[in-house]
C-alpha cells in the first residue's frame, strides 16, 4: 500500500513505519477514515461522530527543528482539533516535550500528545478519542499569534 | 427549686401516687382507672369525694402491682410441633430451644415488621430457603435488587426484569371475563382513567378475544394500543386519548414484555423466580403485583384446591404493593386481587411473606389477615405502639422493642399467648451478583423461555429528530453557514464516494467518475488511493471486448454506511 509523501526524499523507512504504525493504531482506536499526507499532515485521522468531523493530526517527528511549524499548520490550516506527535525515541519524547514548552511557554497544552513509538497501542488512541474534545483549543489562537504559518 | 417540691396538696400526692401504682399495675390505659384517677383530683366536696375514690383505687391496684413485681415477665410458651412439620423461625434462647413454627399455619400468611438494617430480609431468607427445602415453590417480588442474591445460594432460581418476562399478561388464565376485569380495574387504578373508559376498555377486550380464531395467539398488550389507536382515528373520537395515553405508558413500562403474544411461564422450569422491579413507579409496581397475584390464584385453583402449602410469595417491601387503597369500586364487584390474596385463599396453596418498614406504611388489611407477626424492632412511638399492639405486648413493654438487638425478633401468632423473642440466625446470601452475572446466569432460560415465545411485530415508529438547540435558538445549523464554518476535509472524498455508488451496475470508467465527482484526475488518483485504503471502495477487474481488462470501482458497505452518517 502506498502511503508516503513522494514529495518528501527525506522521509526514511522508518518514518515511514512510524506513519503506517500510528495510521493502524489510530483506525484501531475508533477513527473512521485516514488520510496521509494531506495538507502537508503525516497522517490526518477523521471521526465523524452526530454529524460534527473532528480532526486528528499525527505527526512523525524524529527531531525538534520542524515541530512547532508542524503543530501550528496542523492546528490553523488544517484546523485539527489535536495532535498527536510521534517520537521514535524517549529521548527524542523528552526532547520535544522540552522544545513545546520553550516555544509556546507553560500554556495550555492539553491538545498536544507526544507520544513514544514503544508506547503505541489501541487503548491509548481510544483513550485519546474518548478525550477529544469539540471546544475549539485556546492552543490554536496561541499558535496562530506566536508561530503564524506564512513565517515557515 | 422543682416542680415536685411545689406540690404540697396531699389530694394530688395521693393521686400521683395512684398513677404509679396504675402503671406498676399495667391498668394505665384502662379507661375504668382513668375514671378513678380523675376523680381523685375533684377539688368540690371538701376533699372526701376525691378521697373516697383514691382510697378505693389504690385498694385495687395494690395488689396487682405488687404481683406484678414479684412475678417479672411471664416465661415465653410456645407450641410444640414436629420439626418435620414446620420451620424454625428462631432460636428461643430463654428455653433453649428453637421455636418451630408449622408450615400449615404459614398459609396464614407472615408480615414481617423493623426498622431498616434490623435484619428483615435476613430473617425472610431464613425462613425461604427452609421452605425451599420442603419442596415449595417461591415468587419473589423484588423492589431492591435483594432477590437475585438467591442465586449464590440455588441452581433452580431465575431473576427477571419485567421486559424479560416471556407471559402475555393479558392473555386470560381462569374465567376470561373475570381475568378482564381485573385487568380492566387495575389498569385504570394504575393510570387514574375513570370508570366509564374502564367499562369501555373492558368490552373492548371481551370483544377482541371473541374475536380469536382457534389456535390463534392473545393479542398483547402493543396489540391493544395499536387497535385502540386505530379505533380512536376512525371514531374521530378523543375520549379515547387517555386510554390511549396510559396504555402507551404501560407499553413503555413493559417494555419488551408488551409484544409476548404467547409464551411460557417461568414457573414450569424454575422452583424460584424473582420478579425485579425496582424504579417502576408505585402504581405500575401495584398493578404489576395484582395481575401476577390474579393469574398465580387463577392458576393455582385450576390446579385443584389445597390444603398443602405449595407456592410461597415473598414482598420484602410490602409498601410498594400493599400501599394505596386496596378497596375495589363500591358496588362494582370487584375485590382486589392483592386483597384476595391475603384474605380469602385458604385452599389455593400460598403462603406470603410481607415485610415492612412500619405497619402504617401499609394498608390496615395486611396485618388484620396476617396469621403471624414478626418484630424486628421498632424505634419511633408510633411504630412501637403498633408492633406493640399486634404482639399483644403490655403498654409498659413497648420499649422493649427500640432496644432488640440485630438478629433478634418477637413474634406473635394465633397459636401463641404472648409473644415470644428469638434469635434468627445469620443467612449468609453472599454478594449481590451484578447484571453481567445475572445475564450470564439467566441466558439459557432466556434462550428456552423466548424459543417458546410469539411476539408482535414491533413499533416501527421512529422518533422524529427535534434539535433542542434549533428550538431555543442556538441552533448551530446556523453557526455551520457562517463565513468560519470550515468545510469539510473529506468532501472531496465524499463526492467521488457518492459517483461510485450512483454509478453502481453501470460499468463508469474511472475517468468518468473523477468527471462526475468534479475532481482532476490526479486529485481523483490520491482520493480513490485513500478510499481504498480506508475499506470504502474495492477496484474489481472486468473483462472487456478486445481490449485490456477494464477497472471497475464498487463501493463496499463501510462505504455506504459512510455516506449515510454524512456530516452537517
Amino acid at each position: 500500500m502506498k502511503f508516503g509523501n513522494p514529495k518528501h526524499a527525506r522521509e526514511n523507512q522508518e518514518h515511514l513505519a512510524l506513519k503506517k504504525m500510528s495510521a493502524d493504531a489510530v483506525l484501531a482506536g475508533g477513527a473512521d477514515f485516514v488520510t496521509f499526507e494531506t495538507g502537508g499532515c503525516d497522517v490526518l485521522a477523521v471521526k465523524r461522530t452526530n454529524g460534527r468531523e473532528y480532526r486528528m493530526a499525527i505527526e512523525v517527528e524524529r527531531s525538534t527543528r520542524n515541530v512547532v511549524r508542524n503543530l501550528s499548520r496542523d492546528m490553523t490550516s488544517l484546523n485539527c482539533g489535536l495532535v498527536v506527535i510521534v517520537a521514535p525515541s524517549m529521548q527524542v519524547k523528552a526532547s520535544i516535550w522540552a522544545h513545546l514548552y520553550k516555544h509556546l511557554g507553560n500554556g495550555d497544552v492539553r491538545d498536544i500528545f507526544v507520544v513514544c513509538a514503544g508506547e503505541f497501542s489501541d487503548a491509548l488512541f481510544r483513550g485519546i478519542f474518548e478525550n477529544w474534545s469539540a471546544v475549539p483549543s485556546p492552543l490554536k489562537a496561541n499558535l496562530e499569534r506566536r508561530c503564524p504559518v506564512s513565517a515557515d | 427549686m422543682n416542680r415536685k417540691d411545689d406540690i404540697v396538696d396531699p389530694q394530688i400526692e395521693a393521686a400521683l401516687v395512684n398513677l404509679k401504682l396504675s402503671k406498676m399495675a399495667g391498668t394505665a390505659n384502662d379507661p375504668y382507672h382513668r375514671f378513678l384517677t380523675a376523680m381523685g383530683l375533684v377539688p368540690f366536696d371538701g376533699g372526701r369525694t376525691a378521697a373516697r375514690f383514691i382510697g378505693l383505687q389504690r385498694k385495687m391496684l395494690l395488689g396487682k402491682a405488687i404481683a406484678n413485681l414479684m412475678a417479672g415477665p411471664p416465661p415465653p410458651k410456645i407450641p410444640k410441633v414436629a420439626a418435620e412439620k414446620g420451620i424454625r423461625m428462631g432460636f428461643v434462647r430463654s428455653l433453649k430451644q428453637w421455636f418451630i413454627y408449622p408450615v400449615l399455619a404459614l398459609c396464614q400468611h407472615l408480615l414481617v415488621s423493623g426498622p431498616v438494617g434490623k435484619g428483615k430480609t435476613n430473617a425472610i431468607f431464613f425462613w425461604l430457603l427452609q421452605l425451599l427445602g420442603k419442596g415449595l415453590n417461591c415468587v419473589f417480588f423484588d423492589f431492591k435488587n435483594e432477590g437475585r442474591r438467591l442465586l449464590n445460594r440455588l441452581t433452580n432460581a431465575a431473576v427477571l426484569r419485567i421486559d424479560q418476562i416471556r407471559e402475555n399478561l393479558i392473555a386470560p388464565v381462569g374465567n376470561t371475563k373475570i381475568y378482564f376485569t381485573m385487568f380492566a380495574f387495575e389498569f385504570c387504578k394504575a393510570y387514574g382513567i375513570r370508570p366509564e373508559r374502564r367499562r369501555r376498555f373492558q368490552t373492548l377486550l371481551l370483544q377482541m378475544y371473541a374475536g380469536l380464531k382457534p389456535g390463534q395467539p392473545c393479542f398483547s398488550v402493543a396489540d391493544i394500543l395499536k387497535c385502540v389507536r386505530v379505533l380512536a382515528e376512525e371514531k374521530k373520537d378523543s375520549s379515547w386519548d387517555t386510554l390511549l395515553e396510559a396504555l402507551e405508558a404501560l407499553v413503555e413500562s413493559l417494555g419488551r414484555n408488551a409484544y409476548v403474544r404467547s409464551g411460557a411461564r417461568i414457573q414450569e422450569r424454575c422452583q424460584v423466580v424473582v420478579y425485579e422491579h425496582p424504579g417502576m413507579v408505585s402504581g405500575f409496581q401495584e398493578f404489576f403485583f395484582a395481575v401476577m397475584t390474579h393469574r398465580m390464584l387463577a392458576a393455582a385453583y385450576e390446579a385443584g384446591h389445597t390444603t398443602e402449602a405449595r407456592t410461597v410469595v415473598v414482598l420484602d417491601e410490602g409498601r410498594f404493593a400493599l400501599g394505596r387503597q386496596m378497596a375495589g369500586e363500591t358496588s362494582s364487584g370487584y375485590v382486589p386481587a392483592p386483597v384476595r390474596l391475603l384474605s380469602q385463599s385458604r385452599s389455593g396453596g400460598f403462603i406470603v411473606i410481607v415485610g415492612t418498614q412500619e405497619i402504617g406504611g401499609i394498608q390496615e388489611l395486611v396485618p388484620a389477615n396476617v396469621g403471624g407477626f414478626a418484630c424486628v424492632g421498632a424505634q419511633t412511638g408510633a411504630e412501637q405502639r403498633g408492633a406493640g399492639q399486634r404482639l399483644q405486648m403490655p403498654e409498659d413493654r413497648w420499649p422493649v422493642l427500640a432496644s432488640t438487638r440485630l438478629g433478634d425478633a418477637w413474634f406473635m401468632s394465633h397459636l401463641q399467648t404472648s409473644a415470644v423473642p428469638f434469635s434468627i440466625p445469620e443467612c449468609k446470601m453472599g454478594s449481590y451478583p451484578s447484571d453481567a452475572v445475572v445475564a450470564e446466569r439467566m441466558r439459557d432460560t432466556m434462550a428456552w423461555l423466548d424459543s417458546h415465545t410469539v411476539f408482535a411485530p414491533p413499533d416501527n415508529e421512529v422518533a422524529v429528530p427535534i434539535s433542542y438547540l434549533k428550538l431555543i435558538g442556538e441552533d448551530d445549523d446556523e453557526s455551520a453557514e457562517a463565513p468560519g464554518r470550515v468545510p469539510s476535509i473529506l468532501a472531496d472524498h465524499v463526492a467521488l464516494l457518492k459517483a461510485i455508488i450512483e454509478s453502481a451496475g453501470r460499468n463508469f470508467s474511472t475517468s468518468e467518475l473523477y468527471r462526475a465527482a468534479g475532481v482532476t484526475p490526479d486529485k481523483g488518483g490520491r482520493l480513490k488511493r485513500d478510499l481504498i485504503q480506508n475499506g470504502l471502495i474495492s477496484v474489481e477487474k472486468v473483462a472487456s471486448q478486445g481490449g485490456r481488462p477494464r477497472e471497475v470501482i464498487v463501493a463496499s458497505q463501510e462505504g455506504r454506511e459512510f455516506i449515510k452518517n454524512e456530516i452537517r
